[in-house]
């Protein structure tokens, strides 16, 4: 099947893949969430590995969805292009402090940023009203304004964009954040251009889907060219990613993702749990 | 919204998503071929694998290069500048 890899090993980690790449798109929090750890704990790759294959995976995904979403009209391109010069910036930032520091640091991080993400997922799953959501504000004249339809109520969404100064630097630290630990920084970016800007979730969510693969792209360059990305490991994990990432958005996108996100926030904060402590660990 | 030259956010829309498409098929041709050859025991394996990788990365690079073209012919300069700032920021890490 590959270079390096055994085909037991190999076909363990496309299943793997797989279903990180449907629990991701189904609770909408991307895969480095799960990959980093279990890369780094079960098949013990060191976490600046770990961390390059989850930033190839975020950008084999993010393309492959930002395609549909461009074609729906849910992606944001001129929002996308300017937050991508900060998350840009933040995202070279983010991968050359990770790559000065050493691998036990990065987990001790990585853990620690686990538990918000946890917090945020467990947040949604109790929430009775589904989704964060603002009301879109009425379309004026705007360079940020946009229109979609809304198969929900079956209706066109108009809306104009705020606040885009602070919302570029909170970008920054979503970029950083895809830089140093991975995680494709839609923590961060989707709630604030929903709460900050005012752009219906739909079209945040598709925003930020747009925008994190080149603040992953950024970042897995510097990766790449210290010698960090294992292609035969990418390789496996990314097309299992891929593969999920697909069937995830066509049969569950659907689903009802509460209950989900409750038990997944549960098995995040073990996660953290247990690599707050290998971290920890001398 | 179609423009001066003709170009409509539609076709727009379009490059940019064939621009995306393509890298990925590319990528995981590549892939495949590279498992493929690793069957087959041959030692270009890793080399193409490693191409697959590397097409992935590249592919949001050439999507922002698509932006800077589609957003000039569409009309907006600001848009334009706004994309390739981004595409200097690509290279700037690919230099670093």
């Amino acid at each position: 099947m590959d270079a390096g890899l055994g085909l037991h090993t190999a076909g363990l980690l496309l299943s793997f893949g797989f279903l990180v790449g449907i629990v991701g798109s189904v609770l909408g929090v991307g895969g480095g969430v799960f990959l980093v750890p279990l890369l780094v704990m079960w098949l013990q790759v060191p976490v600046h590995q770990a961390i390059a294959v989850s930033l190839v995976a975020i950008i084999a995904t993010s393309s492959a969805v930002a395609s549909v979403n461009i074609e729906r009209g849910l992606a944001n391109m001129r929002l996308g292009v300017v937050l991508e010069m900060t998350t840009a910036v933040g995202s070279i930032a983010g991968a050359l402090v990770a790559n000065m520091l050493p691998g036990r640091v990065v987990e001790l991080l990585f853990s620690l940023m686990l538990f918000p993400v946890a917090g945020s997922m467990l947040f949604k799953s109790l929430r009775p009203g589904g989704p964060l959501r603002v009301p879109a504000a009425q379309a004026g004249p705007g360079p940020f304004d946009a229109v979609f339809f809304d198969p929900s109520v079956s209706a066109e969404t108009s809306y104009t964009v705020r606040r885009i100064v602070p919302a570029s630097l909170a970008s920054f630290a979503a970029g950083s954040l895809s830089g140093l630990l991975g995680l494709g920084g839609g923590i961060i970016q989707v709630p604030v251009m929903n709460l900050l800007c005012g752009v219906p979730i739909k079209a945040a969510a598709a925003t930020s889907n747009f925008l994190i693969g080149v603040s992953a792209a950024a970042s897995a360059v510097i990766y790449l060219k210290r010698g960090l990305v294992v292609p035969e490991l990418a390789a496996v994990v990314v097309a299992g990613v891929l593969l999920g990432s697909v069937v995830g958005i066509q049969v569950l996108y659907r689903a009802r993702s509460e209950k989900i996100q409750l038990a997944f926030s549960v098995v995040v904060l073990l996660v953290a749990v247990k690599m707050l402590k290998a971290s920890l660990t001398p | 919204m179609n423009t001066p030259g003709g170009f409509s956010e539609k076709r727009f829309g379009r490059l940019i998503q064939r621009t995306l498409q393509a890298g990925v098929a590319a990528a995981f041709c590549l892939v495949l071929a590279g498992w493929g050859l690793g069957l087959a025991g041959s030692p270009a394996a890793g080399r193409l694998l490693y191409a697959g990788i590397v097409a992935l990365v590249l592919t949001p690079v050439a999507r922002v290069g698509m932006l800077v073209y589609g957003f000039q012919r569409n009309g907006q300069p600001f848009f334009a500048l706004a994309s390739l700032v981004v595409l200097l920021l690509l290279l700037v890490s690919a230099l670093l």
